[in-house]
């Protein structure tokens, strides 16, 4: 039975309001200490599981051999957590696989290697970190390539490179926050001759890492720098969910124990027979609807 | 941001229990009450609770382990 001194208004949507963002619920029905305390909770808790887990640990990946699948748990966060369902949708799709060409210019940090063909030809091997120009662009003989420079260093010296041909860029949605890129670097000639592979990786957008399912590769190297903070990270934001769910509950049914005048005893109010607890004021009747 | 996790990995794990038994206390003791000093006072005591609990756990897990 509701405790009729708790405004419930319309509970059913105080309780989607809850799951959508948690403790919202409990701000429409006028309860603020409550929705206030268990919004932060909850959301803070997720939050910091996210970032324990370099923002790679909530995701949605179909895996029929696995009934424990953490994002059942992480869901219940609400609108935080449900860009992985559209993230997932994103990653699956055909569309999403490693790229021969570009659709619009790139210009971006690049951190990577360096290998010549002909070491007579340019400069030595070596890693690269810098900044990579690319573009559009088409030749007679290939068709469809990328024109543009990289400017950086090699080794702590500085290098610009001029780079043409046909490009591979890894998958544009994935966890990982660095995207793969290759292209040829070529030399000044007419029609230029290649002379070397630039190989490395550019940051990818936020809106096409975030809640995004981790590739194997990505997968393997986090779990080998976090180690066990990996699965604390995760513990923290399905604890996140799962908290919510009692929250959630608490939007629509009230408090389990009641308005708190019935549960808990003062002792010394026990010792003298007075088994209420003062400090909650006491229960009033619900109001008769025959009564106008 | 993705630094954040590899500087809290520095971190022994066993202090993250102190955030996580604070935030279920609060949230459970809110979720079982409705009178605001009544949930503060709850989840006081549901917090030293999971602490000693952990800690008798801890306990028990270090005897039993004395000399391996």
């Amino acid at each position: 039975m509701l405790d009729p001194r708790i405004p419930f208004k319309n509970r059913y949507f105080a309780g989607v309001l809850a799951f959508l963002l948690p403790g919202a619920g409990h701000v429409y029905q006028g309860r603020y200490f409550k929705g206030i305390l268990c919004g932060v909770c909850v959301l803070v808790t997720f939050f910091y599981g996210m970032a324990l887990g370099s923002w790679s640990v909530v995701y949605w990946k179909k895996d029929p051999t696995n009934f424990l699948n953490p994002y059942y748990a992480q869901v219940f966060v609400g609108l935080p957590a449900l860009p992985s369902l559209v993230q997932a949708r994103r990653y699956e799709s055909r569309t999403n696989v490693d790229e021969m060409s570009i659709s619009g210019p790139i210009n971006a940090s690049f951190h990577g290697s360096l290998r010549m063909h002909d070491r007579a030809a340019g400069p030595a091997d070596g890693f690269v970190i810098g900044q990579i120009e690319l573009r559009p662009g088409s030749r007679p003989t290939e068709g469809r390539v990328v024109q543009g420079t990289f400017t950086g260093t090699l080794d702590k010296k500085e290098i610009t490179l001029k780079l043409e041909g046909i490009p591979k860029l890894g998958k544009a949605v994935s966890a990982d926050p660095y995207r793969e890129i290759e292209v040829d670097v070529v030399d000044n000639a007419e029609p230029p001759q290649v002379i070397g592979r630039l190989r490395g990786e550019i940051p990818r957008r936020f809106l096409d890492r975030f809640e995004a399912p981790p590739d194997e590769r990505y997968y393997l190297d986090l779990h080998g720098k976090l180690g066990k903070f990996h699965e604390l990270a995760m513990t923290f934001t399905m604890i996140a969910g799962l908290l919510n769910i009692l929250v959630i509950l608490d939007a629509v049914e009230g408090p389990a124990y009641g308005y708190g005048d019935g549960g808990e005893q003062d002792p010394k109010a026990s010792a003298s027979g007075d088994r209420a607890d003062k400090t909650v004021p006491p229960a009033q009747p619900p109001p008769d609807p025959t009564k106008k | 941001m993705e630094s954040f996790g590899l500087l809290a990995a520095g971190t022994h794990a066993s202090w993250y229990l102190l955030p996580l038994a604070l935030t279920v206390s609060l949230v459970y003791s809110a979720t079982r009450f409705e009178h605001p000093p009544q949930i503060l006072r709850r989840s006081a005591r549901l917090f030293v609770t999971i602490l000693v609990s952990m800690a008798a756990l801890f306990a028990v897990l270090f005897l039993l382990s004395w000399n391996l």
